[in-house]
């Protein structure tokens, strides 16, 4: 999809909004989890997998080592964000390790992210109105 | 202030920003002396160069932010807009060129 | 594209479910007095089991993902099985010949705390499905321009 006519800008973007999403439908699970015994909170992973997509030198250097599990697509096309639970972290009697507070203060700065992303997006397609229409 | 044209070494005892405006003025000086008159052709291809590096500056700042490595959001968002505002300014320079052409055109009729 | 109705349903569960638990715990101490139930005895306390919820079956063979994540359900309604207390009142038309009365294995104070701890689970549910709005709002202004 990037190259083209299209910047690298519509795949990472739009990539990077669709983690966001599911990071918000993931916290919004665990609030409506947070009474619920034995629960693990979950949690997506992605901006990383993303960093590595677009920084090739380091992703070569890391398939050299032998040791390394290389979970880490080449494509920027390719990167899909990943939700696990977290089991390591502070637990109530009854098994649920969910904290509203923290849960709380990832939803909103996920929020604020995903609505920057959303803007540049816009003003990517702004951009590329400009040039097409020749007008502002 | 001595005149804009100074030799370079005398530039040795100055501060950075005062350094950086003499080089400036120097090189101003230098192509308005090389040219009898402005050379449009120069001016846009700077033009055109800078508006460049606005988009790809505002492009790989949207990147870094969506990989995570940009953290501030106003600086992203700040060269978003910085590269659309000279891609508009670009389009309106180039409308008014186009229509100074064709007002020059239809005068030679 | 993620469907944004989905996290809101995600939500409204949470939100069900905290407002069911608000009514049980009413019902608690609504009645840590009450003496004489329709089954007879005093009244015993009721706990609200929640578990997770998912759209599909989920098991070892299924490993939930994000697609399938429904939020919460009420498991059970659970009798409290711990013991009445025994007060000591003579005088009350349901004491036995020692005296002692049973009374609601109901603990108003703790009750106290289950309502309040409710009723923030709740509001966290309610934030949610607003910032999912937000969300939604925000998609929806891509390509509009300005």
């Amino acid at each position: 999809m990037a190259g083209g006519l299209f910047n690298s800008n519509f795949v990472t973007l739009s990539s990077a909004m669709d983690a966001s999403a599911l990071r918000h439908r993931v916290i919004s699970q665990n609030i409506a989890n947070a009474e619920t015994p034995g629960y693990k909170r979950k949690e997506v992973v992605f901006e990383d997998v993303l960093r590595e997509a677009l920084s090739p030198q380091e992703l070569r250097i890391k398939k050299e080592d032998p040791r390394h599990f290389s979970n880490y697509p080449e494509n920027i096309e390719d990167v899909q964000a990943r939700m696990g639970s977290v089991r390591n972290t502070w637990i109530t009697n009854d098994g649920n390790n969910v904290d509203i507070d923290q849960e709380m203060a990832v939803m909103a700065a996920n929020s604020l992210r995903y609505q920057t992303l959303a803007r540049l997006m816009d003003q990517n397609i702004v951009r590329y109105n400009i040039i097409l229409k020749g007008t502002r | 202030m001595a005149s804009p044209i100074d030799p370079i070494s005398n530039l040795s005892g100055l501060g950075s920003i005062q350094r950086l405006e003499r080089i400036q003025r120097e090189d101003a000086s230098k192509v308005q002396k090389s040219t009898e008159q402005p050379d449009f052709a120069k001016i846009l291809n700077q033009a055109m160069e800078q508006v460049n590096k606005d988009q790809k500056v505002a492009e790989a700042a949207a990147d870094d932010f969506a990989a995570g490595k940009l953290s501030s959001i106003h600086d992203v968002m700040v060269s978003a807009e910085k590269a659309a505002m000279s891609l508009r300014l670009t389009l309106e320079v180039r409308n008014k060129i186009v229509s100074a052409y064709q007002e020059i055109m239809r005068m030679q009729l | 594209m993620l469907d944004f109705m989905d996290t809101v349903n995600i939500s409204a569960s949470g939100m069900t479910a905290q407002r069911f638990r608000l009514d049980v715990i009413a019902s608690n101490i609504a009645n840590a007095e009450t003496t004489r139930t329709e089954e007879g005895g005093p009244y015993r306390r009721r706990a609200v089991l929640f578990a997770e919820a998912f759209q599909n079956a989920v098991d070892e063979l299924n490993p939930p993902d994000v697609a399938s994540l429904a939020g919460v359900r009420v498991a059970r309604v659970e009798a409290d099985s711990g013991p009445f207390r025994m007060v000591y009142d003579p005088s009350h038309p349901d004491a036995d010949e020692n005296g002692y009365v049973q009374m609601p294995n109901v603990n108003v104070l703790r009750e106290m705390v289950d309502l309040i701890n409710a009723q923030r689970a709740y509001e966290a549910n309610v934030s949610a499905l607003n910032t999912t709005k937000a969300f939604a709002n925000a998609a929806l202004q891509i390509g509009k321009g300005g």
